[in-house]
C-alpha cells in the first residue's frame, strides 16, 4: 500500500514538474508585427499578427494586407497560404523559409549569439570588448558575393546592433535592436530599426513595432492551430501553376 | 614632462575614439520617431511595379509589366530588395516573394545583395532570373 501511494506522489510529483517547466517554457507567443518602411520622406507600412508555437515551431501570420491571407509555415519551411475571401490554399516547400529561420525563433529560444548567421555560413573571426559592449566579427562565405564582414554587437548577453560591410569602409546596412523586454525565458526587442544604405547617399529605413505580446503555455490565440478548411480549392495562377 | 604629455593626449584620443564607436551602437529613436512623423503614408498596394515610392510591401500578387528590364530590376532590388519586390517585378512564386519578408528581408538582406550583384553582373540577359520561382535566384 505505501509502495502504491509513493507511486501516486512520484507520478503527481512528475506531473508537476513537468506542467510546470511546459508553463515556464513560453511554448506560445502571439504577438502584432507593424512593419514602417520609409524613403525618401514617403512610407509604406503593414501590420501582422503573428502566432509561434514554439513546441511545433509552426509560425502563423494573419496578414492585414489588401488581400488578407493566413501564412503557416513549419520548421521544415512547409508553407500553407490561404485566402479566406477565395477560399483558395497554396502549399509550397521552401527550406529557407523554415520557421527555424525566422527572428521570433531565435529570440524565443535564446539562440541570440548569432541570430542564425552560423547556419548561414558565417564564421566568427574576432571578439573583443568595447566599453560595455561585446563586438563580434563574422566572414561571410565564399558564395556570398558583395558582403564580406558582419559585425554583431551585444550589450548584457543580448544582440543591439549589427552591421553588414561590403569593405572596411562600405556599409552595406545598419540593424538596430532596441526596446527588449524581459519574459520567463526569453527577451524580445520591442523595436527593430533597420538602415540600408544606397549608393547615392539616400538610405532606406525599415522600422519592425512589436507589441500585444502573449506568452503562454497553451494556446491562447485565434490563430494557433489554424486548420484550413477541407473544401478550400487550390490557388490557380495567370500561368496555370 | 612633454612626454607624459603626449601620453595623455594619445590615451584621451584613443578613448575617444573608443567612445565615439560605442555610442555608433546605439540608435537616435527620436530622430527616426520624427522622420516617420513627417512622412507622408502611401498606398500599400500598386497596380504600376516601377511606382517605387507606393509599391506594395506583403500583398501576394503585383501586377507584372510585360517586357523585364534589368535597370528596373536593379533599381527594385536597390529600393525595396528586403521585400522581394525585385522578384515579383521579374516574375516568381507568390510565396518566393513572401519569403523574402518572412526571413527578415531575404535572410538579413543577404539574399536581395546577391541578387543584385547578379542582376548587375548578367544585366544583358537577365531571361534566366525572370519567372524563376527559385528562392535563390542565382542558383
Amino acid at each position: 500500500m505505501k509502495q502504491i501511494f509513493q507511486g501516486i506522489f512520484l507520478f503527481l510529483g512528475f506531473l508537476f514538474i513537468n506542467v510546470t517547466l511546459h508553463a515556464q517554457q513560453g511554448g506560445y507567443i502571439s504577438l502584432k508585427q507593424q512593419t514602417e518602411i520609409l524613403e525618401n520622406k514617403k512610407k509604406i507600412s503593414n501590420e501582422v499578427d503573428l502566432f509561434y508555437d514554439n513546441n511545433k515551431q509552426i509560425i502563423t501570420k494573419y496578414y492585414h494586407a489588401a488581400k488578407e491571407f493566413i501564412l503557416i509555415t513549419n520548421s521544415l519551411g512547409e508553407i500553407k497560404t490561404y485566402y479566406p475571401a477565395s477560399n483558395e490554399v497554396d502549399y509550397k516547400q521552401i527550406g529557407e523559409l523554415s520557421s527555424k529561420r525566422n527572428l521570433i525563433y531565435y529570440f524565443a529560444n535564446n539562440l541570440t549569439n548569432d541570430l542564425g548567421l552560423v547556419d548561414e555560413g558565417f564564421n566568427l573571426t574576432s571578439n573583443t570588448y568595447e566599453n560595455q559592449f561585446y563586438v563580434t566579427l563574422w566572414k561571410a562565405p565564399s558564395f556570398l558575393t558583395g558582403i564580406e564582414t558582419v559585425k554583431m554587437v551585444f550589450e548584457n548577453g543580448l544582440p543591439v546592433y549589427s552591421e553588414y560591410q561590403a569593405s572596411k569602409k562600405k556599409i552595406i546596412k545598419k540593424t538596430y535592436y532596441t526596446n527588449y523586454k524581459d519574459f520567463t525565458q526569453f527577451r524580445l526587442p520591442l523595436k527593430i530599426i533597420e538602415i540600408s544604405y544606397l549608393p547615392s547617399g539616400d538610405s532606406i529605413i525599415n522600422r519592425t513595432l512589436f507589441s500585444n505580446i502573449k506568452v503562454s503555455s497553451s494556446p491562447d490565440g485565434k490563430y494557433f492551430n489554424f486548420k484550413i478548411p477541407d473544401d478550400a480549392k487550390p490557388v490557380v495562377t495567370a500561368k496555370g501553376k | 614632462m612633454k612626454k607624459l604629455l603626449l601620453v595623455v593626449i594619445l590615451f584621451t584620443t584613443i578613448l575617444s575614439v573608443k567612445q565615439a564607436s560605442a555610442s555608433s551602437y546605439s540608435v537616435n529613436e527620436q530622430a527616426i520617431d520624427q522622420l516617420f512623423v513627417n512622412a507622408v503614408e502611401t498606398s500599400m498596394v500598386s497596380a504600376n511595379a516601377t511606382d517605387l515610392s507606393s509599391l506594395a510591401t506583403n500583398v501576394p500578387t503585383i501586377a507584372m509589366a510585360p517586357q523585364k528590364d534589368a535597370v528596373v530590376a536593379i533599381v527594385l532590388d536597390f529600393f525595396l530588395g528586403g521585400l522581394g519586390i525585385h522578384r515579383f517585378y521579374l516574375g516568381t512564386e507568390t510565396l518566393t516573394g513572401i519569403g523574402y519578408i518572412l526571413t527578415c528581408g531575404g535572410i538579413f538582406g543577404i539574399v536581395p545583395l546577391v541578387d543584385f550583384v547578379v542582376l548587375i553582373i548578367d544585366n544583358k540577359d537577365i531571361s534566366k532570373y525572370v519567372n524563376n520561382p527559385k528562392f535563390f535566384m542565382w542558383n
